[in-house]
């Protein structure tokens, strides 16, 4: 397939397709570089549709970069829609990169991200329409090497015989060793599988085909070894000392996407340790930028783009230490340039007046908080510890402030949850409706959003098991049931999708066939309400013989080895423990920017927590 | 102040709509540092009118659109300076200041010439041709378009087959382009028994009220 045919099957045919200006590229500030002045060249893909993977930072970050060197280049691939893929394979059309319509199977890397684990079904796909074998040790020398990276690559067992290498961690810098590395070897037309040692000896690199995983025959796992290198046993994430400078010429979308906005990311990191939270595990250490330099960026990044939205992202922005007197600056920056700015993820406690002060003109839409938890002694068990009063008091001046829509986050299927934890749920929700209503009136609006706990890899909470679907179920009606008459919306997901959920971040090295049979009969889009089909997945498991309980309701002993334990995050195994310990006895664990609780960050990275928060002062002013 | 862009749209920008066009055009506006006028009242939004939306798939090589600017400056400098912001597959041909409360383009345009291409060679040209003159006949053409019936006949001024340098043709045709009544060319060529994907379509110009000949 040429290029050529290619754009004249895309003239001639995208007129019947839903939103054909995903298929197209060409926005502004696209890069589009002349495919033999550069010695790599990179597909980075995004397994999704384009209007979900267009905004997605981390890949934003790597287009940019790659782009930036002078011998390589990136270009962009999404999962075409249903109606696409259908005219694509009838046409006998491989996927393509947007910038260049050069075929997938032809560039040097392929690069997936996979932020979460429910896009597993559509990255066969994306393998499978570029014409590149699914399984890696299929692979030849013409095809390109297949890396992938995002969170849901701390466990990468269940899609290990896919994936070529992954990069655990933070990609800014590895991604240079990497390219260098294949650029080198490439140009000595080295094998694939040189290539793939070489890589393999780049700190943060895991070759999963140089890894051997030995089960008991009741499924548990004896070890897991390094056949290659046996004295490398773990893999640990990479971390950047420095966030680099955060992107000013970002992608302006010709169509409606599900983000059209500035977005930059003003700290890294979480230093609140909440046990169920794996995010806030994997990201440490917290590294701030600088209140300069955001809005330096800001104003740069807007004249660049024309954006009119702006979000400042981070795992809990009111964290930041300069957060009142930076919303007050974008605030007044926001009306000389007139753009909307939004602050995703504000903690309760870290409501300051001066905070909430600074917050008045953005008075308008939702306000959302997150207790998780509706006792105090479950925020105890998780350590998000907000006193019952203080959630009343947060709820109290949001309404006394303006705002008349009020989104709260709940989870059920904790650890060790009682009725009465249910109970406590209901209760705040109706003392804060009543709240509200002697304030804002009839015009209050309540919208509770309950999700189903699920044990993440390399947080406290690994070894506990996901809750049954009669225990779960039970536990919504209930909620349901007693917020029925009050007004109160109230939505929750599926048990099927929190289920499937569980069982792909928490599988071994099996699911890869569970996951592959899914593929096979149908299965992809599965982040897609109206696509998903647990049955496909059902079936999968049960003609592979694996019981999907076997990863999901099962408690797992702290003895057990886990699948992912040859990832490294730099937290210590003994932090884990004693904070799972410390659960059990409802003794919280502060916000290590007071006290430091040796989570092993610091020795892993021979870094001083503190030092590297800040080091934005000296660094980049 | 207000200006009249003139403008094409051509390659892949074809398959954007013109919802989507305006929001590209006013993020290039304010790439390009220019100040819009904005509506008053609740929501206030950019002063920016399309003249007539042009279908996905098509392009245009005269499409129109007004926009409302703070500030003096010259339609030149609004040429130079937007130009470069423009991404891949529009380009702006003209730009003329424009009374600010002169007619609105969207009430002055009543027809529009198209220009349609077959992706293959058409085996039998007398037959299309015969079909042309059989369609040009008929006093009524009831068609359906998204559930409503309507007649395609008086929306169509002109339509003829156009020799052009390769070995086949195109037809070339003039339909109502008012917002009341509007003739689409896929609608023509559906009629003449052709699928969506056997042409493309070119909007040549935008005919406005006091041309009419």
């Amino acid at each position: 397939m040429t290029l050529k045919n290619i754009n004249d099957f895309l003239r001639r045919y995208l007129v019947s397709v839903s939103k054909p200006g995903r298929y197209v590229g060409g926005e502004f500030n696209q890069v589009s570089k002349n495919w033999t002045s550069v010695d790599l060249h990179v597909a980075l893909a995004f397994p999704d549709i384009y209007d979900i993977g267009f905004s997605n930072l981390g890949l934003s970050i790597l287009y940019d970069t790659i782009n930036n060197r002078t011998d390589a280049l990136a270009e962009r691939v999404y999962s075409p829609w249903t109606d696409m893929e259908e005219l694509m394979r009838t046409h006998a059309i491989p996927l393509y990169a947007l910038e260049s319509k050069t075929p997938i199977a032809r560039f040097d890397v392929l690069g997936i991200s996979l932020p979460y684990e429910s896009l597993y079904t559509n990255l066969l796909n994306i393998l499978d329409l570029s014409g590149i074998p699914l399984h890696s040790n299929r692979r030849t020398a013409c095809h390109p090497i297949v890396i992938a990276g995002g969170h849901a690559c701390y466990n990468p067992e269940p899609i290990h015989t896919f994936i070529d290498a992954f990069v655990i961690g933070e990609g800014e810098e590895i991604i240079h060793e990497v390219l260098n590395e294949i650029k080198l070897l490439k140009s000595a037309q080295a094998s694939r599988q040189i290539i793939l040692d070489r890589l393999g000896k780049i700190g943060g690199m895991y070759i999963p085909s140089f890894f051997k995983v030995n089960f008991y025959s009741n499924g548990l796992i004896k070890n897991i070894a390094n056949v290659r290198n046996p004295e490398d046993t773990r893999i640990r994430k990479r971390i950047v000392n420095n966030l680099p400078a955060p992107i000013i010429r970002n992608l302006v979308p010709n169509i409606k996407t599900v983000h059209e906005r500035v977005v930059i990311e003003i700290m890294r990191g979480c230093s609140r340790g909440c046990r169920f939270c794996q995010a806030g595990m994997i990201t440490r250490p917290v590294r701030e930028r600088s209140t300069n330099q955001i809005i330096k960026i800001l104003k740069e990044a807007i004249s660049y783009t024309g954006f009119t939205d702006v979000s400042l992202l981070s795992l809990s922005a009111s964290d930041h230490s300069q957060i009142a007197p930076l919303i007050e600056q974008v605030m007044q920056l926001s009306k000389i340039m007139r753009f909307n700015f939004s602050l995703p993820s504000l903690r309760i406690e870290s409501f300051q007046p001066s905070l909430i002060k600074s917050m008045l003109p953005m008075r308008k839409g939702n306000f959302t908080i997150a207790p998780e938890a509706g006792s105090d002694e479950m925020r105890s068990r998780i350590n998000k510890p907000i006193p019952h009063e203080d959630v009343l008091k947060t709820a109290n001046q949001i309404f006394k402030m303006g705002w008349t829509n009020l989104k709260l986050y709940f989870m059920i299927g904790f650890p060790d949850e009682t009725i009465t934890d249910i109970e406590k749920i209901i209760d705040l929700c109706k003392q804060i409706k009543s709240l509200g209503k002697k304030i804002i009136g009839g015009r209050l609006k309540i919208h509770v959003s309950i999700n189903t706990f699920i044990p993440k890899p390399h947080t406290p909470f690994q070894w506990t098991s996901f809750t049954t679907k009669e225990k779960n179920n039970e536990k919504y009606r209930f909620i349901h049931d007693k917020l029925k008459k009050t007004g109160i919306k109230i939505d929750w997901p599926s048990y099927e999708n929190s289920f499937f959920e569980a069982w792909l971040s928490r599988g071994d090295r099996r699911l890869a066939t569970v996951v592959e049979t899914a593929w096979k009969k149908g299965a992809k889009f599965d982040a897609w309400h109206e696509c998903f089909d647990i049955d496909k997945w059902l079936q999968a498991f049960n003609e592979n013989d694996i019981d999907p309980n076997f990863y999901t309701t099962r408690e797992r002993s702290i003895e057990e080895v886990l699948p992912w334990d040859h990832i490294d995050t730099g937290i210590s195994r003994n932090f884990l423990i004693s904070e799972f310990e410390k659960s059990q006895i409802l003794e919280t664990t502060q916000d290590c920017r007071t006290v430091c609780h040796a989570c092993g960050i610091q020795t892993s990275y021979h870094i001083s927590c503190e030092g590297i928060r800040n080091r934005h002062s000296c660094a980049s002013e | 102040m207000r200006i009249r862009i003139t403008f094409s749209k051509s390659g892949m920008l074809i398959f954007i709509g013109t919802l989507d066009l305006q929001t590209i055009w006013e993020r290039s506006i304010r790439r390009a540092g220019f100040q819009m006028q904005y509506s008053l009242g609740f929501h206030p939004q950019p002063r920016i009118q399309i003249a007539n939306p042009l279908p996905l798939g098509y392009s245009g090589s005269q499409e129109m659109i007004d926009i409302w600017l703070l500030g003096d400056i010259s339609p030149d400098q609004l040429k130079n300076r937007l130009s470069s912001q423009l991404p891949e597959g529009l380009a702006i041909e003209q730009c003329v200041l424009v009374n600010q409360d002169a007619p609105s383009s969207v009430k002055q345009v009543i027809a529009s010439d198209y220009r349609v291409l077959f992706f293959e060679e058409i085996p039998d040209l007398k037959s299309l041709e015969k079909r042309i003159f059989v369609l040009l006949k008929k006093t009524r053409i009831i068609r359906e378009r998204r559930g409503r019936s309507y007649d395609l006949r008086p929306l169509i001024h002109k339509l003829y087959l156009f020799p052009n340098e390769k070995s086949w043709s195109e037809i070339h045709m003039r339909l109502s382009s008012s917002p009341s009544a509007t003739g689409r060319p896929d609608e023509v060529m559906f009629e003449l028994g052709y699928k969506i994907t056997d042409f493309s379509v070119e909007r040549c110009r935008l005919i406005l009220e006091e041309e009419i000949e």
